[in-house]
């Protein structure tokens, strides 16, 4: 891959970080997960043509190793509340029921929440990280929000 | 109620994790080694092949490259084993601009003695080659452009006994794919072997698929990292006309496409059906050993 590929890689390495770290919670695996992901991109690497692409793929990189990380894993991840944030007492509970929701959400729910909410992706740029079209998407999202109870002005 | 301001402030919370020192630090050791990584995995040894070919290719053609999109010249000959017969294979197509990239081969084979048999075949990779074109083409015209298509054919085996040629197809948008087709001949009778003719009724499906289901099984409780789909995604049976090849040692080997029983990274994916398992089911000719 050459230093351009890289380096768009490189620029947005907390993005990757924070989505394996999402799925997994925990530093040791969030890093091999990124490190795995990392070797099969140098592996495909010629299946890139251009730094536009890059993104999209790599997430979908990201998003897949993780997966089957918490696949041969899921035993054995632990949780270490290094990155955990605090909020105000008078939210805290509402919030934490949120949190908490949004962590027993499947995998599928959970990815698409990170990305359209936390990472504020389009819908059809998920689409093509995960492989799926835009209207499934779209639905998956609605269920997701169905399960977390949120009611939102506008969805997409 | 949860409301839109709590999901902000979740995203808000999220957004402050940081990728550790050390992750940065092994990122860009990663990415700076200029040569591919050690695969820990199982490698893309069909890619490896045609980026070969697709590297000399690029040399052999590059006096070529943007001038015409349509031309043919041999690239590669591989003699068949115990015949006058080899495969030719032959750039067909190629469109390679900074946007776009497509390398289609084409494949002859000559000398055999069975004329159907070669014309029949000839003329299926033929229309192959013209049908990908032309899908391609499609897609530019409709707009699409950071794509790329190489399709290529080489000898996968050829044992004296049984010849499988394979087509392997690598397309590529946002992320890559690749299927891989074959076809396999019976080189001393000049026939074409299809999956059923090998067996003698269809129970091969039942079998074969309740074998692949044991190594599945296997492979994912051992620990090179393995994984295929255990949702609804899950393999569950082939196809009565699943793709297949024989190998050099005489062994029916089943192939699965990219994303078609297993998650993208494992890419495409085979298995050698041990002989013993379908011994007792094979019609009697001496293909598989």
């Amino acid at each position: 891959m050459n230093e351009l590929k890289h380096n768009i890689i490189l620029k947005d390495i907390d993005k990757y970080y924070r989505l394996a770290y999402y799925y997994v919670k925990n530093q040791q695996d969030a890093n091999d997960i990124i490190q795995e992901s990392l070797y099969k991109a140098l592996k495909n690497e010629n299946q890139i043509l251009n730094g536009n692409a890059i993104k999209t793929w790599f997430y979908r990189i990201v998003v897949n190793t993780s997966l089957d990380y918490i696949k041969k894993y899921k035993n054995l991840v632990s949780i270490d509340d290094t990155n955990v944030m605090f909020l105000k007492e008078e939210d805290e509970t509402l919030q934490t029921d949120l949190r908490e929701a949004v962590e027993h959400l499947s995998f599928k729910y959970k990815t698409v929440i990170v990305l359209r909410y936390f990472e504020d992706m389009k819908i059809s740029d998920i689409a093509e990280i995960l492989d799926e079209n835009e209207n499934t998407i779209k639905s998956r999202i609605y269920k997701a929000l169905e399960k977390l109870k949120i009611e939102l002005k506008e969805v997409i | 109620m949860n409301t839109e301001n709590n999901l902000k402030n979740l995203a808000h919370e999220y957004k402050s994790i940081k990728a550790p020192e050390e992750t940065k630090i092994m990122a860009e050791k990663i990415l700076s080694e200029n040569n591919t990584v050690e695969a820990k995995k199982k490698p893309f040894g069909f890619l490896k092949q045609f980026t070969a070919i697709a590297a000399c290719l690029v040399l052999m053609f590059t006096a070529c490259l943007n001038i015409s999109p349509v031309f043919a010249a041999t690239v590669k000959e591989v003699p068949i084993i115990e015949k006058l017969a080899k495969l030719l294979i032959f750039r067909k197509y190629e469109d390679v601009s900074e946007d776009h990239d497509m390398k289609i081969d084409s494949a002859k084979v000559e000398g055999l003695k069975n004329k159907e048999l070669m014309n029949s075949i000839n003329g299926k990779y033929e229309k192959e080659a013209k049908e990908l074109y032309e899908g391609f083409m499609k897609k530019l015209d409709g707009g699409l452009d950071k794509i790329s298509l190489s399709s290529t054919y080489s000898v996968k085996s050829d044992n004296g006994t049984t010849m499988s040629i394979e087509h392997s197809i690598f397309e590529a948008a946002a992320s890559g794919y690749n299927r891989l087709e074959y076809d396999t001949i019976d080189t001393k009778n000049e026939i074409y072997i299809t999956l059923p003719s090998i067996f003698v009724d269809n129970s091969y499906v039942k079998v074969i698929s309740a074998e692949i289901k044991d190594q599945i099984k296997e492979q994912m409780a051992g620990d090179d990292g393995r994984v295929y789909f255990t949702d609804e995604d899950a393999f569950k049976s082939i196809d009565e006309n699943q793709q297949f090849y024989i190998n050099d040692n005489h062994k029916l080997v089943i192939t699965f496409d990219e994303y078609e029983i297993a998650p993208g990274y494992m890419g495409t994916v085979e298995f050698e059906i041990p002989t013993e398992s379908i011994a007792n089911i094979l019609e009697g000719n001496d293909y598989i050993k």
